[in-house]
């Protein structure tokens, strides 16, 4: 098991490298840098500056050059200025970084609690109308781009029936540490944090609910039926105990489909969160904030793997043969 | 000269292992082989399950890599070959599988199952090509009209048969045979063997028959070889084997072999516990400190024998 | 000994040719299938309705600015309002759903194509270049997929639909070859691969003519749902403004004009049917996926 999660993290290293590599050059490659772009829009730069400012960034140093100094950076944990912003990245991030771990932890949490009661329902009612109703539903939510649905769902919560807010994380309003200011952030919370758990639910459901199909005819069930174990007990003890525990592997999958699914969340949403800081950086040409982001992107992609993979191998040791 | 001479043949599987998954070990699965078949005949090789026999032929037909040795086919070392070449001698030896259900693509008609080779061989007009497998077909004791029919609406014994017409149609001079009926029921067994012996006769065939059964290979061969674990522990004709059995493996495999009469059950019986407690007391007789068999020696003309 | 061969059951030569081929299977499920067969003729009368009517439409029409009619909602003139130039909704929606539904087709032919050969290889050789092939899929797997996707069509010099495509490409076929990849591997282990290599019939040939027809219904399933899935990732996108270039519209542009919120809130004749028109597309795929899905399914179960 040690050996497994050992090597599986000695793999993440060429990884990670060639990994910062891509990225290092794709920011290389982007097309004008966001000095330029203020040549037009800051009446105070002009070519020279821009020139004298751009050689004080070393950005006419070589590739590997830069790319060491931007790895050296990123091992202290500096990852650069934006320049548009005039602060640090790891500052921007960390400003925007809590409010998307909480949309994510909320859409996580949300997501279980609405997959695993449904699961099991499905799993244990077989063939009911409730259980074809789940069906249905996982069905519609498998098949539903969480763009569409997160924007229906904020026309119709949000503006029609204006149960919700329709943007932001907070009323800005509100004193920050009040009472008031942390049920505006729960009722600014509420509507993105549904609208990505509901589409995410479909796997879960439907593994729970294969599992318990599976479990309920297999040997040591029946045998605990024949003893005479009530039906109820039969599956609070034997069958939830058997199923549930994968489940739990899903978590790291869930983290890195959360990473795409923030991008388009925070954006309808108007969420002040990494998603949406991507999106407006891009737009800016404020590369050393999108290297940053990819590569934390990546980073996270990387352990949410890892982390699935190591439960998966934990819960079925078949998986580490390969 | 020999129609097909193996010379110490070896075929290692390596076993991966350790943090950085090298190859710690070996699984030894034909440990330095030799023998050799005369063209015509049909050479048994035998062994319990696991002793190596599916991968020595295999190794002999191309399809596992050989880890040392020769294996020469009218003089030609078929390991040494390059690809072109090889591919030449693929039309004299063919193999028939030992699963009628995997060895036949469910997707294709019989008609391009048994033309598989035909068309890698040979430039046929599409008439003379399904005149040709309608031939083998008949041959193989099928209904001719067939030919667009799916394996799936075959049985075992005539799955097998198909197997047996797409292994003719190149004219091949010797044929594998790995337990080509020990999937089928046994009473279509003894049809497919005798078939097997009709054919041999028709098209001057020579067989490597591999089983684990010894019953049924004292029924085909006219030369028999015991593997132990990759190696060989007995050979010699099929009388030298049943009628005098040297080595403690071959006599326990004989003693196996179940006996029709009820009335020699009993008989039967006792011979096995006697043969099991001799098999237990003598066991360092018949094998080395490692638990490996001696080299095979002669004790007659036909008969070798691995004693120390 | 005759005697006995001739008594077996050989089966009887059809007398009608009976049907083999994995799409009249398939076919024959879905009919058997109400609600896929429903979902089968919505999606085909979408996509004729789509085609037939763009080949008809005005294009230079459709684009052009009319600051007479700006915002004006469903008329007679205009069934589904305008947008902020007085562009006509309808028409665009036509158009868009056209560019949508082709450029998913294009990406999932492309990622099919990509995967199958990559999976082939490395399931059929194994060793050594399934090992290799393996650490690249890996490494395309940690990749934040999207954001990158985002990125490239950022840097792209000279973007258009055709580089979309080949970005989008570029980062779907992994799983496809993963998918493949295992399938052949449990494929390559059967006799009739081995039987093949016996008689003589090249590698690439028995590849292609002996493994691939049995994927064929794996790979068909496969293609299926993820032409509903690209179809979903383009017109996201371009909601977000990274997808098809402003001259190649798509259901998702008309989207993007819900980011306005004054659109959202009160001209829902813009976003809203374009929205419903995706979601229904990517019902009926998904569901029509589903049931060859449970065909294919079922159908290895009998063997
Ligand atoms: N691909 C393989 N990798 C590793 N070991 C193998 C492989 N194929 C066979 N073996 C091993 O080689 C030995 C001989 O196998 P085989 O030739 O199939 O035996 P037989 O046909 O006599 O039953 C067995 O111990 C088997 O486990
Ligand atoms: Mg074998």
């Amino acid at each position: 098991m040690l050996k497994f999660i050992l090597r599986r993290i000695l793999v993440m290293i060429p990884q990670l490298f060639i990994l910062s590599i891509l990225i290092f050059l794709l920011a290389k490659a982007m097309p004008g840098d966001a000095l330029t772009g203020q040549l037009a829009s800051n009446p105070k730069m002009d070519a020279q500056t821009l020139h004298e400012l751009k050689q004080k960034l070393g950005m006419y140093d070589p590739y590997y050059v830069q790319y060491a100094r931007w790895i050296k950076g990123l091992l202290h944990g500096n990852l650069g200025m934006s320049i548009i912003h005039q602060t640090p990245v790891t500052s921007l991030i960390a400003g925007k970084m809590w409010n998307t771990v909480l949309l994510g932890a909320a859409v996580l949490i949300l997501s279980y609690l609405i997959a695993i009661p449904l699961g099991i329902i499905g799993g244990r009612w077989t063939d009911t109308w409730a259980d074809k109703m789940i069906v249905g539903y996982n069905y519609l939510t498998y098949a539903t781009p969480l763009f569409i649905f997160a924007l229906l769902m904020l026309f119709i919560f949000g503006f029609v029936l204006g149960w919700f807010p329709t943007s932001g994380s907070v009323d800005i309003r509100v004193e920050n540490g009040t009472f008031a200011y942390y049920m505006s952030k729960l009722n600014h919370l509420i509507l993105p944090a549904l609208s990505g758990a509901i589409v995410s639910t479909t796997v879960t459901i439907q593994y729970l609910r294969n599992e318990i199909i599976d479990t309920k005819i297999k040997d040591f069930v029946k045998t605990a039926r024949a003893k005479g174990v009530s039906e109820s007990k039969v599956y609070t003890r034997h069958i939830f105990r058997n199923s549930l525990l994968p489940i739990a592997a899903f978590l790291g999958y869930d983290i890195v489909s959360l990473i795409g699914g923030s991008v388009f969340l925070e954006s309808i949403y108007g969420y002040p969160g990494i998603g949406q800081l991507f999106l407006t950086s891009i737009m800016q040409r404020d590369f050393s904030v999108v290297t940053a982001l990819v590569m934390i992107s990546g980073l996270a992609t990387l352990i949410g793997t890892l982390l699935s993979d190591i439960i998966l191998s934990a819960v079925d040791p078949r998986i580490r043969i390969e | 000269m020999a129609f097909l001479k193996v010379n110490n043949l070896k075929v290692y599987y390596p076993i991966r292992g350790g943090f950085f998954r090298r190859v710690v070990a070996h699984v030894k699965a034909v440990d330095d082989i030799s023998f050799e078949l005369n063209q015509g005949e049909t050479y048994g090789l035998v062994g319990e399950s696991g002793c190596g026999k599916t991968t020595t032929g295999r190794t002999i037909m191309g399809l596992i890599k050989a880890t040392s040795g020769e294996v020469l086919f009218e003089n030609q070392d078929l390991l040494k070959m390059n690809r072109r070449d090889f591919n030449q001698h693929r039309k004299d030896i063919q193999m028939i599988f030992q699963d009628p259900y995997s060895s036949l693509n469910p997707r294709k008609r019989v008609l391009d199952i048994v033309a598989e080779p035909l068309r890698n061989f040979e430039r046929l007009s599409p008439a003379e090509e399904k005149k040709k497998v309608q031939f083998y077909l008949e041959k193989v004791g099928l209904n001719p009209e067939a030919i667009y029919n799916y394996p799936h609406e075959f049985s075992g014994g005539q799955r097998q048969r198909i197997g047996i017409a797409r292994a003719l149609t190149l004219k091949p001079k010797l044929i594998i045979a790995d337990e080509p009926v020990s999937a089928l029921d046994v009473s279509v067994q003894a049809q497919v063997l005798n078939f097997m012996q009709d054919i041999q006769k028709e098209f001057n065939l020579t067989y490597l028959f591999i089983s684990h059964d010894l019953g049924i290979i004292q029924h085909m061969c006219d030369r028999i070889g015991i593997m132990y674990r990759g190696q060989f522990v007995e050979e010699g004709t099929s009388r030298d084997i049943y009628t005098n059995p040297q080595h403690i493996y071959t006599k326990r495999l004989i003693s196996a072999i179940p006996d029709i009469n009820p009335e020699n059950r009993e008989n039967q019986m006792k011979l096995r516990q006697e043969i099991n407690s001799e098999y237990k007391n003598s066991y360092d007789k018949y094998f080395n400190a490692e638990g490996k068999v001696y080299n095979l020696k002669p004790i007659s003309d036909t008969h070798l024998v691995a004693l120390p | 000994m005759k005697a006995e061969l001739t008594d077996q059951k050989q089966p009887k030569v059809k007398k009608q040719k009976k049907q083999h081929g994995v799409l009249s299977i398939m076919w024959r499920e879905i009919v058997k299938d109400k609600l896929a067969l429903g979902a089968l003729i919505l999606l085909g009368l979408i996509l004729i309705i789509v085609y037939g009517v763009s080949l008809l439409l005005d294009q230079d029409k459709i684009v052009t600015v009319d600051f007479l009619s700006i915002y004006s909602p469903p008329s007679a003139e205009h069934w589904l309002g305008t947008d902020y130039g007085g562009r006509d909704i309808l028409g665009q929606l036509i158009i868009g759903a056209k560019n949508s539904f082709t450029i998913g087709l294009c990406i999932t032919l492309l990622t099919g194509l990509i995967g199958l050969t990559v999976g082939l290889i490395a399931g059929y050789f194994g060793g050594r270049t399934d090992n290799i092939i393996m650490r690249i899929i890996d490494f395309f797997l940690i990749l934040p997929t999207l954001m990158l996707i985002i990125v490239f069509v950022t840097i792209a010099p000279k973007y258009n639909v055709f580089y979309f495509i080949l970005i989008m490409s570029l980062f779907l076929w992994t799983g496809k070859a993963r998918l493949i990849r295992s399938k052949t591997l449990a494929e390559r282990e059967l006799d009739y691969v081995s039987a093949s290599k016996t008689l003589g019939t090249p590698d690439w040939k028995i590849i292609i003519r002996e493994v691939l027809p049995n994927l064929s219904s794996i790979i068909i399933v496969n293609l299926t749902l993820n032409l509903a899935g690209n179809i979903g990732i383009e017109s996201g996108l371009t909601y977000l403004g990274f997808g098809l270039p402003e001259s190649t519209p798509s259901l998702g542009t008309l989207v993007s004009y819900a980011t306005n919120p004054d659109v959202l809130e009160n001209k829902w004749w813009i976003w809203l049917p374009a929205s419903l028109l995706i979601l229904v597309m990517m019902l009926c795929i998904n569901y029509i996926g589903q049931a060859l899905k449970r065909a294919a399914d079922a159908r290895q179960r009998l063997g």
